[in-house]
């Protein structure tokens, strides 16, 4: 066995694992993006240096949000002042909050517990304080 | 005839699609009414590591195969070293 059949192998495995790395990629931001259509619409308003949640039923939070286990969220997020990001890491949910622009992001809380929302882009003097807390219900 | 160099590209790849459903137990999440994110992104990067230190361990095998058997203290493929 010489170089070139080593070479060959070992292009066919590298090759091999970047077609099943990308096509499995795809497929997880695809189920990720796409929005279940029962999901409740949560409109999330960031500001220097406070968190505000909207319900659908007009309901407003600050600081705090109340979800119930087992349900779809979709947040529509964006921000009036400045760039921030909101951030649950627990559920791995992470999106840039923008002014002029609504991004979305979707999560189902599965257990209930209370979790951590924080600004993950620096957004002035006070930006490691900017947290809410996440409470999900039974 | 066909090389050994092609049966080698194309085995080898093969070999990986049989692996995979091997290892698929490992990734994969129950199922539930919605996608669970934490799962599918963690599972993700649980193969992304899987796929890289595949690679590394194959590079660095071919390395290590190559630097000993075109050795030029390696008697038998003094030849080749010339």
């Amino acid at each position: 066995m010489g170089h070139a059949t080593l070479e060959w192998v070992y292009i066919g495995v590298v090759v091999g694992l970047l077609v099943w790395i990308g096509a499995d990629a795809w497929v997880v931001e695809k189920n990720i993006d796409e929005v279940p259509k029962e999901a409740e619409t949560i409109k999330v308003i960031a500001q220097q240096w406070f968190w505000t949640f909207e319900h659908e039923d007009g309901t407003k939070e600050v600081g705090e949000l109340h979800l119930k286990a087992g349900k779809a969220y979709r947040f529509d997020i964006t921000s009036k002042d400045v760039n921030h990001a909101f951030n649950v890491p627990y559920f791995v949910a992470m999106i840039d909050a923008v002014p002029g622009r609504v991004n979305k992001v979707w999560f189902s809380p599965d257990q209930p517990g209370e979790y951590l929302i924080q600004c993950r882009e620096y957004c002035g003097l006070l930006h490691n304080q900017m947290r809410a807390k996440l409470i999900v219900e039974a | 005839m066909v090389s050994i160099k092609l049966y080698a590209f194309v085995l080898a790849p093969l070999l990986i699609a049989f692996l995979i459903p091997i290892l698929a137990p490992a990734f994969a999440q129950e199922a539930g009414e919605f996608v669970n994110r934490k799962i599918e992104i963690w599972g993700l990067f649980y193969k992304f590591m899987t796929a890289a230190f595949i690679v590394g361990a194959v590079v660095t095998g071919v390395i290590v195969f190559i630097i000993s058997h075109f050795n030029e203290k390696n008697v038998k493929k003094r030849e080749v070293a010339r």
